[in-house]
């Protein structure tokens, strides 16, 4: 390739020497292969390479990846409304003319944007311009401050989001408008994740997420503040992951033919209604591995009638994190359980992390029994042929809770290794 | 010369080694200058091009790859290898003196360069992400010192430039 005469006095080779025999082989790289360096660096370094040599001038203009961070004009998290508005001024000059000079592309990438909510008429305007660009991956994180404003989506049009193909949204407001356009304006959707955002409107019929190409979908402490329940269709889907958040109406699961993996987590403000639960634990049917936490024993008996089928018959792999944790006693509890194994035949590993005892570091609470007696009466072994490893982890044991809860599973499953492990 | 040299590199080792345990189709690969490296399918297909060559059935002569010399290969064959057969925790360990080894800058470029014509985008990510940490956090005399890269701007010329984007400039 090339090169003009250097015109300008070579810089001082002075520190570290120039590799052998000087030649730049970062600047023989082709256009695409510096683009893909450029595209670990942070938004202002990639601009600044417009000043390195002729052959760099204009090479950040068309890269294929946009990201405009506060983090990276010294606007940290958190931060306090103070110094916010002396960085603000700064942002805003850097995200302006970032977006304005970048070339207008109609196939961007990615787009990445991630700041404080300062000004949402000006975070409105340059997510409105990056979403423009039709990226295949686009990413909005905004921060709150404490008054918890939510960034809203603005309107879409369908041809933007016509490449996408990797969603992720933090912190935003989403209504059925822009729920409905992923599912018909996104052939190539893939991966979608909603975090901490609210889904709202007066749709007739709730939000649906239907996507046939869908592969991933994470929903972490998400609302759901429409009167319909959330429904998610996705053939396609190979890991689901639903954690925390509320869903006053519940979520309704269609055809989740292709799952291998799903990680549901609920906790005490009842993210999903007891019946719920047992409904999305009945969707599940298909998968290889499931993870649970703050599930209760009334749910994880599944269901009264038990003669009907096995639900799990795929199911290899089974973690529950917190699960167990009412007021029913341990052979309750431990029934409980058997019903759920009952309908995984398959069940190679089982683990139980923190369950069925509540644990505590006060070492001052009080020990309500001295010593028990751990029975041998005969006990019906579970029906698990499959189930080969227990794992046992736990945080702290009180009132021989442990040692019960052990004695119990060895004798339910006599043909299983039982392994035991404190965690921190 | 048309044979692998008499001294076993490691990645020869390795390659025959998880081949023969496994005994899968063994791929062999020829660099432009000659030399032959033996590797088994799984870790072949690492690379796009090779994987859709083993799919298309035409390895049986063995792989000609005209752009990448001997002692790259080796290297990548190091990573590919050490990839496929490491947990997690040891293969980030082992990535970064891989990389911290690379100190020679040619190096580094070559094999970007080898990673690109494979199609191996894991090896390709990892060394575009070297070469950045590179790149990071210097002013401009110093990346321009660092790479070679001559400055063919008069200093107006630069001097205008650094206006245009002040917004980006501290």
């Amino acid at each position: 390739m090339a090169r003009p005469e250097p015109t300008a006095k070579r810089g001082c080779a002075g520190g570290q020497a120039v590799a052998g025999d000087g030649v730049d082989r970062l600047s023989a790289l082709p256009d695409g292969l510096l683009h893909a360096v450029l595209s670990f660096l942070p938004a202002p370094q990639v601009v600044r390479t417009c000043v390195l040599s002729r052959r760099w001038r204009r090479l950040w203009r068309s890269a294929p990846r946009v990201n405009v961070d506060e983090l990276n004009l010294g606007i940290t998290v958190p931060c306090s409304r103070g110094d916010l508005e002396a960085r603000w001024g700064r942002f805003e000059d850097f995200a302006d003319n970032l977006l304005l000079f970048h070339d207008s592309t109609s196939s961007l990438g990615e787009f990445r944007y991630s700041s404080h909510l300062y000004n949402p008429r000006q975070v409105d305007r340059w997510v409105r311009r990056g979403i423009e660009y039709c990226p295949a991956v686009l990413e909005i994180q905004t921060y709150s401050f404490s008054d918890h404003r939510r960034f809203k989506l603005p309107p879409v049009a369908a041809s933007s989001l016509h490449r996408l193909k990797t969603l992720r949204l933090s912190n935003v407001n989403l209504g059925c408008n822009f729920t409905d356009l992923l599912c018909s304006g996104c052939p190539f959707l893939e991966d979608l994740e909603f975090c901490c955002c609210d889904f709202y409107g007066n749709c007739s019929q709730g939000i649906t997420i239907a996507s046939p190409t869908l592969n991933k979908l994470v929903m972490n402490c998400c609302k759901d503040n429409t009167s319909h329940p959330l429904v998610i269709t996705a053939p396609s889907l190979v890991y689901l992951r639903l954690h925390f958040g509320c869903y006053k109406n519940g979520i309704s699961l269609h055809k989740m033919d292709s799952l291998v993996t799903a990680s549901i987590y609920t906790d005490e403000n009842q993210t999903f209604t007891e019946k719920n639960q047992r409904e999305l634990l009945g969707s599940l049917f298909n998968l290889t591995g499931l993870e649970l936490l703050g599930f209760e024993t009334e749910v994880m008996m599944l269901s009264d009638k038990p003669d009907k089928c096995p639900i799990f018959c795929n199911m290899r792999t089974l973690y529950l994190y917190g699960c167990f944790l009412d007021e029913y006693d341990l052979n309750e509890k431990l029934e409980a359980l058997e019903c759920f194994l009952h309908n995984a035949p398959f069940l190679e590993k089982l683990t139980l992390e923190r369950c069925m005892f509540v644990s505590f570091s006060d070492s001052e609470w009080e020990i309500e029994r001295k010593n028990i007696t751990l029975q041998h009466q005969d006990k019906k072994t579970f029906q698990c042929p499959k189930l080969k490893l227990v794992e046992v982890m736990y945080e702290y044991d009180h009132d021989h809770q442990l040692i019960e809860l052990l004695w119990n599973l060895g004798k339910s499953l006599p043909n299983a290794n039982i392994k035991l492990t404190k965690v921190k | 010369m048309s044979s692998s040299s008499d001294e076993k590199k490691p990645a020869d080792d390795a390659a025959d080694a998880a081949a023969a345990a496994e005994d899968e189709q063994v791929v062999m690969l020829r660099s432009c200058d000659g030399e032959e490296f033996a590797v088994g399918a799984s870790v072949a297909k690492m690379s796009g091009m090779v994987s859709n060559m083993i799919d298309d059935d035409c390895v049986d002569g063995g792989v000609q790859l005209p752009m990448v010399k001997g002692h790259v290969l080796a290297r990548v064959l190091e990573y590919l290898n050490k990839k496929h057969g490491s947990a997690a925790e040891e293969f980030t360990n082992f990535k970064a003196e891989f990389f911290a080894t690379l100190a020679d800058r040619e190096a580094l470029f070559d094999v970007i360069l080898a990673a690109n014509f494979l199609h191996t985008q894991d090896l390709l990510d990892d060394a575009c992400q070297c070469a950045a940490d590179r790149i990071r956090g210097k002013k401009v005399q110093e990346i321009r010192d660092y790479f070679g890269i001559v400055n063919d701007f008069t200093p107006e010329e630069e001097e205008e430039i650094r206006k245009e984007n002040a917004w980006a400039f501290d």
